[in-house]
């Protein structure tokens, strides 16, 4: 914020504030002479009534002067402007225009969508910049930030603008604003941003505070946000499993909200077929409350084997198109094979992991998700691991260290390894070794015992992926029914990659860890599954206490994830997707977006994987390379995130808040006008400070009545009158007398 | 139309008439006739004495003065209250001269107010002295009743001449040195000097068994203090200078002679001297009042 004169020059008026002195002074030197007998009575008061004097003369010629002052300074015409107070008020400005470009921009109303009315706006606001002004447009969709070579260019790039998903946020994009008008040699900054004020826009934006602006540029905050947008929205998709065995139905659970007034309109689940066009496989009505948040579930059934993608639509149109659609990707297949190597005897050690990932129902119907094999673990080293997915250690034995370095490199190749330890590990010092710990990330310290129920599994957290599972549940899961009695102690290396606990006992001890070994994933769990429900040396009752229904879903979701956790299939779009080819034959892949357009990209040769990094158009994304038989087909969907399609507007407090103090909001184009010219020409004050000049006047004449005030029976003597009360005539020609002659 | 009688003691009305003589006249008879209505009835009394006799008064009563220049009888119910002797003792120093904007000085005023008393007193058959004095005793004429004294007391009024410093208590101790029988004391003065020796030269004529009555007389200004503004204040007697707000001084100015005056008036009640506070602006009939209170109260 500076001060700054429209007429400098007439400041030297200010000099005139040396007149009431001047006249005080002359007054001072010419005061009225009069005879007075009486000077005794006056001599009394004399010097009370001279510092009085001088009080009342300092008052009112400060009054004076402090009046001549500041019509002085009022004729200079001040302004307040909040930056750029050095430059001339129509000299260049660098003004960098940051636009939400977000998909919530595409939001309709009064006919128009948000992006459109900031356009609008910004087209206004170019009218109002000084013709030599260096102008950038920064967009959220990852514009380069760099000031248009000239005002004609930055024109037209507001006039492509166009919504996009948001690769910044627009607090990033600000930022970026502000220090690209550092950069600009020009004196006068100006950054104006063009935002809906939406939770979305700002909701995780920090608060403005005083220090973050610079104190020469000036911030426009334009607000283009509707305010009574009605809109149906599926603000997310969840499904049941990306990655199905064949004859496995798809639960599709859809995430509804509704802005603007009840209504009843259709959610349907359409998949994407071999022709590219989507055949819809299931609708549902849904009645859409005010606020409310709602969920709608379809069952799909009969996806053939290999990667099926489709998307959950909203039955016609509303004011944002954004919200209207999900796309999802779900990989159908033959189920995983799992080697489950449990000691002698094998069936009986392996029973229950088998039992939970492989039940025997399900297999037989043909719709079980694991294949699973049990072998006996001393015949490990005999048997052939390539066929297999996943193998499972079931109580291990402490293994040779060839076998741990064996295991190694066949997890590092993309193979998921889980173990269950126990009791027949013997003791720390025999189990672990050197590639134990390598692959495990870890070493085993000591067996803990805890009597009774007071310990079991207690995941504090259910953020991470393999307990996704859980979260529906949340707390209702009943843990505390499958105590756990005795576990090992396992303490991960001290480097950087060791592994890392996911879910921990309730005494504080990890419970399972989880190592990324090469491509591949080794889960740890410290306690086993092996042991019989009457079997006094039990450890635990996870898979024995009653209707174990946790162990069974822990037991899968852990197998899942350890399998599946190198692909991407529903991501958010703008990220990248990284996509196992696993093919040697493979060298490169097509990748046709939901916009309709191919692009090669080349496999890598190490990984085998495809890297997809332009993720920013939402839909489903195909990868494909050779023919229909024989050839390589996946894909993933980028879905936006919720973020871009929130449009509710945040109260004018929390705006408020994040916006900053001293903040300007310009909401319409008279606002926006009236801004910039406050902003660039300033606040004159010349009002205010004629009101002063005015309070010093009156507060001068005040004063002057109050020392000064006339008395009633004050009157003048006729002048020329002649003291004596007697006949000139008739006194002596020698009688003096005395004469006053009044002012 | 004929005047009020107020109007003939107001100093303006009485400026009019150049002779002093007349002037007195006229005080004097606009306030005898004014007593006739006014609450001062009682006064009356005092000039009842030259009543014409009748039937049943005390022929010793029978002022024989009066029949021998009338050849009528009247009577003089209170012979003894008439033999006062009064002496009118003028301050005629230089601040006697002063006026802001009446049209009498105060020495003009006190001069009128003393030749209207001395008529009256003639009138009277009493005794009536004159003294001026400025830094001592300037002027004296002797008590006398005859007519013809009040030509020769007005004659040395009229040539009075205020200038110069004041002794206002040095004077009065002379005006007492100089009284050998017990008089009436009418002191005509502004009293601007220390006020201690001046209480203390009335208390010596009190000693002596005088009576006085003090008229002090000021100027309106110097009573009411109407100057505004920036004013370079010069006493004439010492040519002090004295430069001053005149609207911030005046009321402390008011409240000092305030305080002056009634320090004197205390003073005066506690040793039985009739203090008369005026000023140029007032009638003369509040001098003349006081005055004939003094006689009463006297007998």
């Amino acid at each position: 914020m500076g001060l700054s004169f429209l007429a400098p020059m007439l400041l030297g008026g200010a000099a005139l504030v040396a007149v009431p002195v001047v006249l005080h002074m002359m007054m001072r030197q010419k005061p009225v002479k009069r005879e007075f007998p009486a000077l005794r009575f006056l001599k009394a008061r004399m010097i009370a009534n001279r510092r009085r004097l001088r009080l009342n003369h300092l008052l009112l010629l400060l009054a004076r002067m402090a009046a001549l002052a500041v019509l002085a300074l009022a004729m200079a015409r001040p302004v307040l402007r909040n930056a750029g107070w050095l430059a001339d008020a129509e000299g260049p400005v660098a003004a960098v225009l940051v636009f939400d470009t977000a998909p919530r921009m595409e939001l309709r109303e009064a006919n128009r969508t948000r992006l459109e009315q900031a356009v609008t706006l910004a087209r206004k606001l170019f009218d109002k910049l000084p013709a030599t002004s260096k102008v950038a447009i920064i967009d959220t969709g990852g514009s380069p930030v760099a000031f248009a070579p000239t005002m004609a260019a930055a024109a037209a790039r507001v006039d492509r603008l166009a919504v996009a998903t948001p690769s910044t946020t627009l607090a990033t994009a600000v930022s970026e604003g502000l220090r690209l008008l550092e950069t600009s040699e020009l004196a006068r900054r100006e950054l104006y941003v063009f935002t809906d004020c939406s939770r979305g826009a700002l909701a995780s934006m920090s608060p403005m505070a005083e220090g973050d602006m610079p104190a020469d540029t000036s911030i426009l905050w334009i607000d283009v946000g509707a305010t009574a947008a009605a809109n149906c929205a599926i603000d997310a998709v969840d499904l049941s499993a990306d990655r199905l065995s064949a004859g496995t139905p798809l639960v599709v659970t859809a995430v509804t909200s509704r802005s603007g007034p009840a209504i009843t309109r259709g959610v349907a689940v359409e998949m994407l077929g071999a022709d590219g066009r989507y055949t819809r496989r299931a609708e549902k009505p849904v009645a859409w409350k005010p606020d409310v948040t709602g969920e709608v579930s379809f069952e799909i059934t009969g996806l053939a084997p290999g990667t099926q993608q489709g998307r959950v639509v909203i039955v016609g149109s509303d004011d944002l198109p954004a919200d209207d659609v999900r796309a999802f990707t779900v990989d159908v297949g033959a189920p995983s094979r799992v080697l489950v190597a449990a000691s002698a005897p094998a069936d009986r050690t392996g029973m229950f992991v088998v039992q939970a990932i492989a039940p025997a129902v399900l297999q037989k119907a043909g719709r079980g998700r694991f294949d699973a094999q049990v072998v006996d673990a001393a015949n490990i080293d005999a048997t052939a691991w390539d066929g297999y997915d996943a193998m499972v250690l079931v109580d291990p034995l402490p293994l040779a260290e060839r076998t741990w370095e064996q295991l190694r490199e066949w997890v590092a190749t993309g193979r998921a390894l889980v173990v269950w330890l126990g009791p027949r590990a013997g003791t720390a010092e025999r189990f672990n070794t050197e590639a134990g710990r390598q692959l495990l990330g870890g070493g085993l310290v000591r067996v803990w015992r805890t009597p009774g129920d007071a310990n079991y599994l207690a995941p504090t957290a259910l953020d991470h992926p393999m307990l996704a599972a859980f979260r529906r549940v949340g707390d209702a899961v009943p843990w505390q029914d499958f105590p756990v009695e005795r576990h090992w102690e396992f303490a991960p290396n001290e480097q950087e990659r060791s592994a890392a606990a996911i879910v921990s006992y309730r005494n504080g001890l990890p419970a399972i860890l989880e190592h990324r070994v090469g491509e591949g994933t080794v889960l740890v769990v410290t306690t086993p599954v092996s042991q019989a429900a009457d079997d006094p040396d039990a450890w635990n009752m996870l898979a024995t206490g009653f209707e174990p229904w946790p162990f069974v879903i822990l037991a899968n979701e852990m197998l899942l994830h350890a399998i599946d956790s190198a692909d991407d299939r529903n991501i958010t779009a703008g990220e990248t997707a990284v996509v196992h080819v696993a093919r040697g034959d493979v060298n490169s892949v097509f990748v046709r977006t939901p916009a309709g357009d191919e692009v090669p990209v080349a496999v890598d040769p190490r990984r085998g994987t495809v890297t997809v990094t332009d993720t920013r158009v939402t839909g489903n994304y195909i990868l494909r390379s050779g023919g229909q038989v024989g050839g390589f087909a996946k894909g993933f969907s980028a879905t936006l995130n919720p973020a871009a399609t929130d449009f509710t507007r945040l109260a004018p407090e929390p705006l408020a808040a994040v916006l900053g103090p001293g903040h300007r909001l310009a909401r319409t184009e008279a606002d926006l006008v009236r801004d910039v010219a406050l902003g660039r020409v300033g606040a004159e004050l010349f009002g205010w400070l004629i009101l002063a000049a005015a309070c010093a006047m009156a507060i001068d004449w005040m004063l002057a009545n109050r020392f000064y005030a006339p008395l009633d029976d004050q009157s003048v003597a006729p002048a020329g009158s002649v003291a004596g009360g007697m006949d000139a005539a008739t006194l002596p020609p020698d009688e003096a007398v005395l004469k006053e002659v009044p002012a | 139309m004929a005047r009020a009688v107020e109007e003939y003691l107001k100093p303006e009305v009485v400026r009019q008439i150049s002779r002093l003589d007349l002037r007195a006249q006229f005080i004097v008879r606009g306030f005898l006739q004014g007593l006739h209505s006014s609450p001062y009835q009682g006064f009356s009394v005092e000039f009842s004495e030259h009543r014409k006799y009748t039937l049943g008064d005390d022929p010793k009563d029978i002022d024989w003065r009066i029949f021998a220049k009338t050849d009528k009888h009247y009577v003089k119910q209170f012979h003894a209250e008439t033999n006062i002797t009064g002496y009118l003792v003028i301050d005629v120093s230089g601040s006697m001269a002063y006026t802001y904007r009446q049209e009498l000085t105060k020495l003009d005023y006190s001069i009128s107010l003393a030749a209207a008393l001395c008529w009256m007193m003639i009138h009277q058959q009493d005794p009536c002295g004159l003294m001026l004095f400025d830094d001592k005793v300037r002027h004296s004429l002797p008590a006398r009743s005859r007519r013809s004294q009040i030509a020769q007391v007005l004659s040395l009024l009229a040539k009075a001449n205020p200038s110069g410093a004041t002794d206002i208590a040095g004077s009065l101790t002379q005006v007492a040195g100089m009284l050998r029988h017990r008089s009436l004391v009418m002191v005509f003065s502004d009293l601007l000097a220390d006020p201690q020796p001046i209480r203390e030269a009335l208390l010596r004529l009190r000693h002596r068994g005088h009576d006085v009555i003090l008229f002090h007389v000021l100027d309106e200004a110097e009573a009411k203090f109407p100057f505004a503004g920036m004013v370079e204040f010069t006493e004439p007697e010492s040519r002090d200078k004295l430069v001053i707000d005149a609207d911030a001084a005046r009321k402390g100015y008011l409240a000092e002679v305030e305080a002056f005056r009634e320090e004197y008036k205390k003073t005066c009640f506690q040793t039985r001297i009739d203090y008369v506070p005026i000023d140029t602006s007032m009638q003369f009939d509040t001098a003349l009042v006081s005055y004939l209170q003094s006689r009463k109260n006297r007998f």
